[in-house]
């Protein structure tokens, strides 16, 4: 655990959703695999120069300094680029319902929910398989990524993360394929291993979470143990019962101002959301281990298993009889790593941390037809990851005394092999049979590259970066007959840059610029997935080419002690955009008549001209007297991009907007924390203005109303006590209005008016 | 290469039906034989309209009664088959004529629209004579290729096996196919479900995948409440190689077969909330392909007679004509349509209507006449055909012409009819529906949404 030290001045009370210090230097690209301590500072800001910090472990405070039990916000890992970071102790103010929803209100981020166990987010208008995830370091993207909204980010509990850190805009140069929208870097909560407080410590944690309007009931038990401060192991489980969500009601049609049909079905109360609710039982181990001063070794073990959770939008499809439902009756991630890192060597490979992680994605779901079909249809798709990821820092160098020259350079490679089987069986005559699989069973992805980035400063004016990554993809099925899908062995190599400068005429003003180039080579979701998609179908097409991004970014940072700013433009190009589009029937596989057969169909093309997105998104964050503080994020994207019907369908625009890009939206809040006592109490508006921009595929999709998404404006309290260490009572008392609302894209409505309440005790 | 090896599967059931094979009897005029050797899957499920347990006969006597009326019932003279075979009294299988359909008297209506020349309507995209999407290609069409698939394997001449009507089941069953349909298909013919008894988070045309609404209303929710019951029975019957294989095959086609008919109705009624239904009417019918190679119903039709092929899809191109004529809006109601446009849709739906209840008669009538033709589980197969699709006709027929009904609803619950009950069915078959045309059919003021 990083006990901060910090100097005198204490760190600032309010600390709202713009939540990430803004760095006035830089700090190493890959600094969150490298644990370094944060001297004394005013201003909370990160070290200058990090890399030559004391060694891994080294937490011994400076002199001078004295210890609070309050954790500065972690550093942005590229503080030039625009990005947040959610902490700890947000999330306790938050009190989100999963790790997804942990990111509600971040600047760039907009949070879609296929299902109220589900939850996809967006950045900078992409999701899925366009945005990367990593857990410490260790990729989350699998190949059976699907395009539009995933649950995968969902399955990373909340309670066992330390921070999450969202960085916007492309980062292929560092974090591989898919980052295209950005990454999602999910930190874990470390043992503490308090050095020098005897051979043995130990640390309980309990906590009890209650929700009113799911009624859910769930809590964690963790236990932190540390041994003569060099071996720490902290390690919890968890448990919640969810039920169905309640909500505001139906949302209004823009179209007609008409109430909206499914989804969601409700309850009879036309509040209820049929659909949703689902348990899950989360468990993990993270044992930390110094060999000596240098040498760190990690081994850990995180384990999610949700279960029962309807996808809302097919409780029923909207073609199906109502009592219809599909239900993942289990999701499960289990990850297990161990990484090694080691510090204080040569000059070319300074720090070093080398990770090998086996991860296992695996779903059952379950489609119960209704009461008078006996047809039951089981999909059991399983994903198997061996990965590895290497990250060297160099020594900083300073070849004049003006300027600081840096490298970060590594590899990484995963390996996916992906079991996919699915059955039909009729209850009335207990007959199964094979059915069509979602994935082609046996199909083998691999994705890897080897990457550096130099990062240099000259005086404290100007800082550049350039990068560059190399990557490998190779995709490989073999020929179904279930399915009747061709087989396929697809080799991609591609090279991608990355260019940045910042200038600081000001110690407290930057304005940082940033040129990315992002990749994505098709998965195996691209290559052979057939699936339904808000009430349509889609299918594979095995031909397609990897999409390429190129990011310009531009922005200011202003930090000053009773103000920070970051806002940033962006202008985003993809080429080879992959994008759904509409398909005619004759064009579904051989012999597949759930294709032909669906409200409509589409398959995943090329875009042949290049998409855009661009847009604005940043925060502000305003510290006042007395513990007061306000703060403030927006984000807009817009996107556009060719229209696949153009030329096909009649009186069909050539560019149209791309498909369930978020509206523009933002959060407002003004609280009063208090630094001496512990209570805190914050008032959040949220917003999202309507969405009719919408891509032909979207018209289509049951998820979003006809004209449209309608926008909404919800109020929100956050209340509660902090009496630090030992005791934390909070509670969110959430849309105050009742308001009937949803996430552009969504299944599911957001909640209505209800009591969010967390009790955290420990010692 | 599917429609080619339908019309083989087709031709060969046609052969089989005209075919002499030799057999232990006929199951025409058997009234004394055994009845058990069908089982318990010729249930009627259509009993509020012909309730009754249709068990079919397995012929082992025959009977020279029945024999001899059949000869005296024949009013064709050229009923005497050179075959002897066939002319044996009470023989199977026997060589009835039971005569032609005079289609002389019947002419478009005046109000009734034709590619080349219609009065009551201004020139459309329908003139032409060929189907134009309103929208996108409908899904229905695949629906109908999946009832070919099915067809293909249960129908093909021999008897299926279990592991046939597993196959079949899985692709009636198919994700957003038949069985998708069939749960939520509504005969409009009868009137809505009362407002306050819908569910106003569901669509106005899916009110019957309501469970409540499927048991309060089986008339009007025909494919929960009718069909889906038939076609489940017979599946798993036929899966567990319970009673007659081709029994069981004849049911589910002819519960499909009801299924698509029905649906050609249904969708040109939802053609006028929802425009892109216009396409699904037509696509329910012939499987979105063009007029004369049409598959499911309309190819079995078209094999009956082309003439009532083409007079129902002239009754679709009415209804594509009108859609034309008063196109939708983003959210288009029976109200924006204004009095004209009311009045032609009601012209051409009513048209519609009256060569589909010709079309499904004349489907009937074609199993009633194949009756004596076939022999033993052939011969019980056509029967159970015949009693489940049979009984759809019974409500127009009792509007149409009561004595017709009430003879045709009686034969329906025959389970071993003579010739001569078959006769009197077909000729209250002529009866009631002669035409495809019916001036005095009036729409029901309560159809449709």
């Amino acid at each position: 655990m990083l006990m901060l030290a910090v100097a005198a001045a204490p760190p600032r009370a309010y600390d709202g959703p713009t939540a990430a210090q803004p760095a006035t230097d830089p700090v190493p690209l890959a600094s969150a695999e490298v644990p370094f301590v944060v001297p004394a500072s005013t201003t909370g800001a990160t070290p200058k120069h990090p890399t030559a910090s004391p060694p891994v472990g080294s937490e011994a405070p400076s002199e001078g300094a004295r210890i609070v039990r309050v954790k500065l916000p972690p550093a942005l890992t590229e503080p030039d680029r625009a990005g947040s970071v959610i902490t700890r102790r947000d999330l306790d103010e938050r009190l989100p319902r999963s790790a997804p929803d942990a990111l509600r209100g971040e600047p760039g981020v907009f949070v879609q929910q296929t299902a109220h166990g589900q939850a996809s987010p967006y950045i900078r208008g992409l999701t899925g398989q366009q945005t990367v995830m990593l857990f410490d370091g260790v990729r989350m993207n699998t190949s059976t990524f699907r395009q539009g909204p995933n649950q995968y980010f969902f399955t990373v509990d909340s309670r066992s993360v330390d921070h999450i850190e969202v960085v916007r805009g492309g980062a292929s140069t560092r974090y591989g394929a898919d980052s295209l929208g950005g990454a999602i870097l999910a930190s874990p909560v470390e043992p503490s291993m308090e050095r020098g407080r005897g051979p043995i410590t130990a640390h309980a944690k309990g906590i009890f979470a209650t929700t009113t309007a799911d009624a859910q009931l769930g809590g964690r038990a963790q236990l932190d143990l540390g041994v003569l401060g060099r071996v720490g192991v902290i390690g919890g489980f968890g448990y919640r019962d969810v039920n169905q969500l309640y909500s505001g009601g139906a949302v209004r049609q823009p179209a007609d101002n008409s109430l909206q049909k499914v989804p969601p079905r409700f309850a009879p109360d036309g509040k209820t959301q049929l659909g949703t609710g689902f348990r899950e039982f989360t468990g993990d181990v993270r044992a930390v281990g110094e060999i000596n001063r240098r040498n760190r070794i990690t081994v850990a073990y995180y384990d999610y298993r949700q279960r029962d959770a309807p996808r809302t939008d097919f409780c029923p499809q909207s073609t199906a009889p109502q009592d219809q439902c599909l239900t993942y009756r289990k999701q499960f991630r289990t990850l297990v790593y161990g990484k090694y890192q080691h510090s204080g060597g040569p000059a070319a490979a300074e720090s070093v941390a080398l990770t090998l992680s086996y991860q296992r994605q695996h779903e059952d779901r379950y489609l119960e037809v209704g009461e008078d079909s006996s047809t039951r249809r089981t999909g059991l798709d399983t994903v198997h990851t061996i990965g590895t990821a290497l990250t060297i820092h160099t020594r900083r160098f300073a070849p004049a005394s003006w300027s600081r020259v840096g490298v970060t350079y590594g590899a990484d490679g995963y390996l996916d092999q992906v079991r996919s089987d699915a059955t039909l069986t009729f209850i009335d005559t207990q007959t199964s049979r094979p059915d069509i699989s979602q994935y082609t069973n046996g199909a083998k992805y691999f994705t890897g590259g080897v990457w550096g980035i130099v990062d240099s400063e000259f005086t404290r004016v100007l800082r550049l970066r350039l990068g560059t990554r190399v990557a490998a993809v190779r995709s490989r099925a073999p020929y179904s007959e279930v399915r009747n899908s061709p087989a396929h062995r697809l080799y991609w190599l591609t090279a991608v840059g990355h260019a940045g400068i910042t200038i600081s005429p000001l110690r407290w003003l930057a304005f940082p610029f940033s040129v990315d180039q992002g990749f994505r080579a098709p998965n195996v979701d691209d290559l052979t997935s057939r699936q339904a998609t808000g009430g349509g179908s889609q299918f594979e097409n095995a031909f397609l080419r990897p999409e390429h991004s190129t990011l310009l970014e531009g922005g200011i940072r202003i930090t000053q002690p009773w103000l920070e700013l970051r806002m940033f433009g962006f202008y985003t190009v993809i080429a080879d955009h992959i994008q759904r589009r509409p398909a005619e029937r004759d064009e579904c596989p051989e012999g597949d008549l759930i294709c032909g057969g669906a409200k409509f169909t589409v398959t995943l093309d090329n875009l042949e001209s290049l998409s855009v997105i661009r847009g604005i998104d940043g925060g502000i964050r305003l510290y006042l007297p007395y513990d007061f503080g306000a703060a403030a994020t927006v984000s807009y994207a817009w996107g556009e991009g060719r229209n696949p019907r153009w030329g096909v369908v009649p009186d069909e625009q050539y560019r149209v907007p791309l498909s369930r890009v978020p509206p523009l939206n933002g959060t407002a809040e003004f609280g009063w924390r208090s630094t001496e006592w512990g209570p805190y109490i914050i008032g959040v508006v949220s917003w999202a203005r309507v969405q009719d921009r919408l891509n032909p595929v979207d018209e289509n999709d049951d998820r979003i109303p006809d004209g449209g998404t309608p926008g909404w404006v919800a109020g929100h309290i956050r209340a509660g006590y902090r009496l630090e260490p030992n005791l934390l009572v909070g509670m969110v008392v959430e849309n105050l209005a009742n308001s009937a609302y949803r996430y552009h894209g969504s299944s599911v409505n957001a909640p209505g008016r209800g009591l969010i309440f967390e009790l955290q005790g420990s010692f | 290469m599917r429609t080619t090896t339908n019309e083989l599967a087709r031709l060969t059931i046609l052969a089989l039906a005209l075919a002499t094979p030799a057999c232990g009897g006929g199951s025409v005029g058997d009234e004394g034989a055994d009845s058990d050797s069908s089982g318990e899957t010729t249930d009627n499920p259509t009993s509020t309209t012909a309730p009754t347990s249709a068990t079919m006969t397995d012929a082992t006597t025959n009977d020279t009664t029945a024999s001899t009326t059949m000869t005296t019932m024949s009013t064709d003279p050229d009923t005497t088959d050179t075959d002897p075979s066939t002319t044996e009294p009470g023989g199977c299988p026997q060589d009835i004529d039971f005569g032609a359909p005079d289609l002389a008297g019947c002419t478009p209506l005046a109000s009734d629209f034709t590619p080349d020349s219609s009065a009551a309507y201004p020139a459309c995209v329908a003139d032409g004579g060929e189907w134009v999407l309103v929208d996108e290609p409908p899904g229905s069409a695949a629906r109908v290729e999946a009832y070919e698939d099915m067809i293909e394997l249960l129908r093909n001449g021999a008897t299926p096996s279990a592991d046939d009507f597993t196959t079949a089941r899985a692709i009636y069953a198919t994700d957003n196919g038949l069985e998708s349909r069939v749960l939520r298909r509504e005969d409009t013919h009868y009137p809505p479900i009362p407002a306050a008894e819908q569910d106003p988070g569901v669509a106005f045309d899916r009110q019957c995948s309501v469970a409540d609404n499927a048991t309060n209303y089986p008339d009007r929710c025909v494919g929960p409440a009718r069909i889906q019951p038939i076609v489940d029975e017979a599946f798993v019957a036929g899966m567990t190689g319970d009673g007659d294989a081709n029994v069981h095959a004849a049911r589910i086609d002819a519960a499909v077969q009801w299924f698509l008919w029905i649906s050609i109705y249904k969708e040109a009624a939802s053609c006028i909330l929802a425009p892109g239904d216009c396409d699904s009417t037509w696509a329910y019918y012939n499987g979105g392909t063009e007029q004369g190679a049409g598959i499911g119903v309309s190819a079995n039709l078209r094999e009956i007679d082309p003439a009532i092929d083409d007079a129902i899809f002239n009754g679709m191109l009415a209804i594509r004509c009108w859609r034309d004529l008063f196109p939708a809006d983003g959210d288009p109601a029976f109200e924006d349509l204004g009095d004209a446009g009311e009045a032609m849709f009601y012209e051409a739906h009513e048209q519609l209507d009256n060569a589909s209840w010709y079309g499904w008669a004349r489907l009937v009538r074609a199993h009633l006449e194949r009756q004596p033709a076939v022999c033993d589980s052939e011969a019980d197969a056509n029967w159970a055909f015949i009693q489940v699709a049979g009984p759809v006709l019974d409500p127009e027929a009792a509007v149409r012409d009561e004595a017709a009904a009430a003879t045709l609803t009686s034969l329906w619950a025959n389970d071993a009819p003579s010739v001569d009950d078959l006769t009197g069915g077909i000729a209250a078959l002529d009866a009631a529906f002669g035409c495809p045309q019916c001036e005095s059919c009036d729409v029901s003021q309560e159809w449709g949404y």
